[in-house]
């Protein structure tokens, strides 16, 4: 049951609601990037030599690539050497060992955030790891995951305490090289999550991360790598947001799921990093590779995404079927207001027998908004009797933004069945004065049709979030309905 | 000296090598297109698989192979030439490039219609000429429409007088000769339909058997308000050549414009339809490409809905067999100012053998708000329920699949009005997807 | 409760209604015939506040208060609702939630809390019983999907929970067979209250067998050309429009 009229009404008057800045003290590295501030960083982290080496790799293959244009973005060159790599809350320099040492004003940052981090407050049934800048702040639940077997830290400390996992599975998704944005990552990432769910084990509780920016001038590049071991289970869940700020922040994060036989992750994202204001000033460049390996047999993976925040959005995570009867699955609803932009979508890659995949996309242009749908299937020549069936629908609201689609699907198996369907619709005039005429005032209209748009996708999200994620559509559309 | 490199300078240099052979020298206006044209292509080359537009078809063998220009039409065998013309029709017969005014049937040329070739029309016609040439071609970066414009020999120029309905259909039949070996064709046609006229024309493509040789054609339209002009290209050109050709419509308001796109010939195609629409214009796009052995058949389309009203209709199918490749591109664009549009674009392709492959590519680009866009892209197999249905009526499985299949294909041919055209496309689909004991006249 | 004077409306400079008075009392039920294009729809169009039309002349008062001067929703929430001729589908929302947000905006007008969700759906799921609807609808989308008679069923459970003062039911019988036709009668009969008042536009006197009307009036080229009682539907089901053009013509 979707959330009332009044609560929808309430929230379309708001404002972006997580735009407060946390006034702490940080250490942040100067502006600039070179070997030694990668040098720098892994030292931060009292990294294992193969890490650093790995990171090296990464930058010097970097260094001999170029920004990819093909996109159907805008936005100025990005000085790579005028941000900050590092940031992190002084306080957490000597690594807090419990809650009790962590800096109350963090602790008050996620409380305002709605995720607290607090033993007596925290949600029921969800582990949260906080990420805030650079690092990670506090990882809940973390002792009552370890008695299920499941390692759910933050990469900083997985890399100390499991280097054997992180050295057999860190990069063998998205490589160190895979592209321009994945290959900086690689090279100067901070923190991030690690998940390990061992055999058979259906993890207990809900994981997620929350990732909050908060220093200026800094980019975000987490790492994120999810290992579901033979026939385990687990859902996850990661939200965004960040202070408002008149300048664009980068945000490249790299997202790496492995599923071995029969085991199964449930990925949801609400993205709502800040997204400029009305004018198109400021807002994040949310920049990210996430792909996931359905590796061995009957594995299956499904991404659920709403994308309401962001200046700009890039990104397409992705699954690779290379086990038999593999299972992809993309859900998306991504919404562009005021000056975003978003180019976002999914590659599904068939190379098992009898994988299939399903993408359900639904692109919200409003205001001056360009929301692109771009997406690849591609049939392997081995992939005998794969299934793939997409469907993109665009709502526009306004006659200056756009809605694009732009599917790739590549097929050579004669067995492969692939159904591909788009369409394109506004809210009509007959719909809103339908509703209007049994009472329901034209913004509620709207935001009951919207959510009824999204609905498909929505129903994907675990409940606390497919709630928050209806209050973002509500804010988000705040004054696209002239 | 890298190939790409070798290939811009052989292409440039053909203009100055061969420029006292082509029509028009005494024309400045046509001279400075010409200079600009190599220029420009000297400069860019052949698109290459890093363009977008091109990732999917690797031009390369052209660039290997370096054509040449032919100095004059080759022979070409009589019972060739009456397999090639349709009945009931106007004939222009061009052969490696140039129109052979023996073969063309001219004579019984109705009121109000001016056909001719380029290179004969060109002292009367300059006019006509002039205001069509480069009036609706678009993407002048990509190299062969530079080339084009750089080395055309010859074409047709067409048109129609305001209020005039055309009863025959006119046909360009394009030819290459044994003689022809290793040469390339640049023709340009060109097209008006004035107000309210009505007529049909239609291309034809083929090549002595055998024969590597490249086409390379441009055929530019317009059709003013209220007119309608069926289009239709039937490509079965010789399994070694290579066709690279492009249909570029302007459509005025309430213009009607039917395009009938049939590939079947050549070892790499590339064919390029565009239409801009006017007001209230009415646009359908229909293909049928069938691909077998390593041939390699690219279908690209774009639809610009720049004003209000228009309604635009594509329906793209591919049949794909042994170890061939297709690729389908459609790109539908609505402008700001676009509103009201309705527009559908629909591709479905069977891929018949294990190594056979398809890459689709359907798009939509909208920047208006109030608009029917839709698009569908099916790749599959034959209905099993059809197999079985027949089957149980005593038919083999493989007979089954061949007539399903057939079935598939014919949808295309069905909508062709021109009797004498559909006969040939079913003489072509037969050719390549055989029915044991099935006549063209049961059709 | 609605009077209407001397109301003039054109669209795209077509002159549709030339004139109408009209005076509809609490409790009554007036019938509204006339052939196709004589303005019957855009009538009902103009009580509910469509946009798309130019008012050149003439008001409409309805409890002493400007109709003319309220938007939409206002209205619905004053007690006007509309059963369209053609109910609009509203993909991907429910029809139990449609309702209830209509509901509540009513009672927040009215001043009232919000009704309690169980209380809510026990009402609904009453009254979908009376209409024999199947409770399945309440959780499909606002008419996708529905059949022609399960729409205008629908457009009967919404005026049923809405409790509206005026009830315009716009060729409410097309497209109904005749058990439908029964089932949407009756619905609407149990509605009838002294405090409610109906508005019937039809084509046919079929309708006016199950609801009997207290007035009916004939419209034709946008004036009303002769009002009488429930006989002068039976008049008009035996000589047909006809008459009305003849009329016109002398």
């Amino acid at each position: 049951m979707a959330a009332s009229n009044e609560n929808l009404k309430d929230m379309i008057g708001q404002e972006y609601k997580d735009g407060f800045v946390t006034d702490i003290e940080s250490e942040s590295f100067p502006p600039g990037l070179n070997e030694d501030t990668i040098r720098a960083i892994s030292a931060k982290k009292d990294e294992p030599e193969f890490l650093l080496e790995w990171r090296l790799e990464a930058y010097r293959h970097w260094l001999t690539m170029e920004h990819p244009e093909w996109a159907f973005v805008e936005f100025p060159k990005i000085d790579f050497q005028e941000i900050s790599y590092y940031s992190a809350p002084k306080s957490m320099a000597d690594g807090p060992k419990s809650l009790d040492e962590v800096d109350p004003e963090l602790i008050s940052t996620y409380n305002k955030l709605g995720i607290p981090l607090e033993e007596q407050m925290r949600l029921a049934g969800v582990a949260v790891d906080a990420v805030f800048d650079s690092v990670s702040v506090a990882t809940t639940f973390k002792d009552k995951l370890y008695e299920a077997g499941v390692i759910f830290c933050s990469f900083s400390e997985a890399v100390k305490e499991q280097p054997e996992l992180i050295k057999q599975y860190l990069g063998t998704v998205v490589s160190q090289y895979d592209n321009f944005y994945a290959a900086l990552n690689a090279a100067v990432f901070s923190d991030g999550s690690f998940v390990y769910i061992p055999k058979g084990v259906r993890c207990p509780m809900e994981l997620s991360t929350y990732f909050r920016i908060n220093a200026a001038n800094t980019g975000q590049f987490e790492r994120t790598l999810i290992i579901a071991d033979e026939g385990s289970h687990v859902s996850y869940l990661e939200g965004c947001t960040a202070p408002m700020r008149d300048e664009n922040q980068l945000h490249a994060a790299v997202v790496e799921l492995v599923i071995l036989k029969d085991a199964e992750i449930k990925y949801s994202t609400v993205q709502n990093w800040y997204p400029g204001d009305e004018n198109g000033v400021g807002g994040i460049y949310n920049f990210v590779t996430k792909r996931a390996e359905c590796r061995e047999d009957n594995a299956k993976v499904s991404w659920t995404q709403v994308e309401t925040g962001s200046a700009i959005t890039w990104k397409y995570p992705s699954v690779v079927l290379k086990g038999d009867n593999s299972i992809g699955e993309f859900y998306s609803v991504a919404l562009t207001n005021n000056y975003q932009q978003a180019d976002t979508g999914t590659k599904m890659i068939h190379h098992g027998k009898n994988t299939s995949s399903t993408i359900i996309s639904k692109g919200i242009s409003a205001g001056h908004g360009q929301n692109t749908y771009r997406g690849l299937v591609k049939i392997g020549r081995k992939a005998e009797g794969a299934r793939n069936y997409t469907q993109c629908d665009s709502l526009l609201m306004g006659d200056q933004c756009g809605a694009h689609t732009f599917p790739y699907i590549e097929t050579k198996n004669p067995s492969a069945t692939i159904e591909h369907e788009a369409s394109t619709s506004k809210i009509s005039e007959d719909q809103l004065f339908y509703c209007m005429q049994r009472g329901i005032s034209a913004e509620d209209a709207v935001s009951m049709i919207v959510n009824g748009f999204c609905k498909e996708v929505f129903k994907e999200l675990p409940m606390e979030f497919a709630v928050e994620a209806q209050a973002l559509l509500g804010i988000s559309l705040e004054g696209s309905v002239g | 000296m890298p190939v790409t490199q070798l290939s811009n300078a052989h292409y440039a240099s053909l203009l100055e090598a061969k420029q006292s052979n082509l029509p028009g020298q005494d024309l400045d206006w046509l001279n400075r297109l010409r200079l600009q044209a190599t220029k420009e292509f000297a400069d860019g080359g052949f698109p290459s698989l890093r363009d977008e537009e091109w990732r999917y078809t690797n031009i390369s063998p052209i660039e290997k192979k370096q054509f040449t220009l032919s100095d004059k039409a080759g022979d070409v065998d009589a019972s060739f030439l009456k397999g090639i013309l349709l009945d009931d029709c106007h004939h222009l017969v061009f052969v490696d490039g140039f129109y052979q005014a023996g073969l063309s049937s001219l004579d019984a040329l109705p009121e109000g219609l001016v056909v001719s070739a380029i290179s004969t029309g060109l002292a009367e016609n300059e006019e006509l000429i002039r205001s069509l040439f480069d009036s609706v071609v678009e993407t002048p970066a990509l190299g062969f429409i530079n080339l084009n414009t750089a080395l055309f020999t010859d074409g047709a120029v067409i048109s129609i007088k305001e209020g005039v309905q055309v009863e025959k259909p006119i046909q360009l039949a394009f030819i290459s000769s044994k003689d022809g070996a290793l040469t390339v064709s640049n023709s340009r046609n060109l097209i008006l339909a004035k107000s309210g006229s009505k007529a049909s024309v239609i291309e034809t493509y083929h090549g002595a058997e055998d024969t590597c040789y490249l086409t390379n054609v441009i055929t530019e339209v317009v059709v003013e308000p209220n007119a309608r002009l069926a289009h239709s290209r039937l490509q079965a050109e010789s399994l070694q050549a290579y066709h690279v050709g492009g249909v570029y419509t302007r459509l005025d308001s309430n213009a009607i414009f039917k395009q009938y796109n049939y590939t079947f010939g050549a070892t790499l195609s590339r064919c390029e339809v565009h239409a801009e629409l006017g007001t209230a214009s009415d646009c359908d796009l229909d293909g049928l490409f069938i691909s077998q052995d390593q041939q390699h058949m690219d279908n690209h389309t774009r639809v610009n809905h720049a004003q209000p009203h228009a309604v635009s209709n594509e329906f793209y199918k591919g049949i794909l067999n042994d170890k061939s490749k297709g690729v389908f591109q459609g790109r539908i664009v609505v402008a700001e100012d676009a509103q009201k549009t309705d527009a559908k674009m629909s591709n479905r392709n069977l891929l018949l053998s294990d190594r056979s492959e398809i890459d689709s590519k359907p798009q939509l680009e909208i920047y208006a708000d109030d608009v029917k866009c839709a698009h569908g892209v099916t790749v599959g197999q034959l209905d099993d329920a059809a197999i079985f249905y027949l089957r149980s009526r005593g038919a083999s499985e493989q007979m089954a699949k061949d007539m399903l299949t057939f079935a598939f294909a014919n949808e295309m041919v069905e909508r062709i009005k021109i009797n004498p055209l559909k006969i040939k496309v079913l003489e072509e689909l037969l050719k390549r997807l055989p029915q044991e004991g099935m006549k063209v006249e049961w059709l | 409760m609605l009077k209407i004077e001397d109301l003039h409306v054109s669209v795209e400079g077509k002159e549709i209604l030339r004139g109408i008075n009209l005076e509809i009392g609490a409790g009554e039920v007036h019938a509204i015939m006339g052939p196709n294009g004589s303005g019957k729809s855009t009538l009902s169009y103009i009580l509910a506040g469509r946009e798309g039309y130019d008012i050149t002349k003439g008001r409409v008062l309805f409890n002493g208060k400007d109709l003319l001067e309220m938007s939409v929703e206002e209205r619905a929430w004053a007690g006007v609702f509309l059963a369209f001729q053609y109910p609009v589908e509203v993909p991907g929302v429910s029809n139990i939630y449609f309702l209830k947000a209509a509901l509540n905006g009513i009672r927040k007008y009215e001043g009232l809390s919000e009704l309690d969700a169980m209380d809510f759906i026990a009402t609904v799921k009453g009254k979908m019983k009376e209409l024999d609807m199947d409770e399945k609808f309440l959780y499909r989308a606002v008419n996708e999907g529905f059949s022609g008679g399960e729409k205008k069923r629908n457009e009967i459970l919404q005026m049923s929970v809405l409790e509206p003062s005026l009830c315009v039911l716009d060729e409410t019988d097309s497209g109904l067979d005749i058990d439908a036709l029964q089932i949407v009668a009756e619905g609407v009969n149990r509605l009838r209250d002294p405090k409610r008042s109906f508005v019937l536009i039809t084509h046919y006197q079929r309708l006016l067998d199950y609801i009997k009307p207290d007035f009916v009036h004939v419209l034709a080229h946008g004036k009303v050309v002769k009002s009488g009682g429930p006989e002068l539907a039976l008049e008009l089901e035996e000589q047909g429009y006809a008459w009305v053009d003849e009329k016109k013509a002398s």
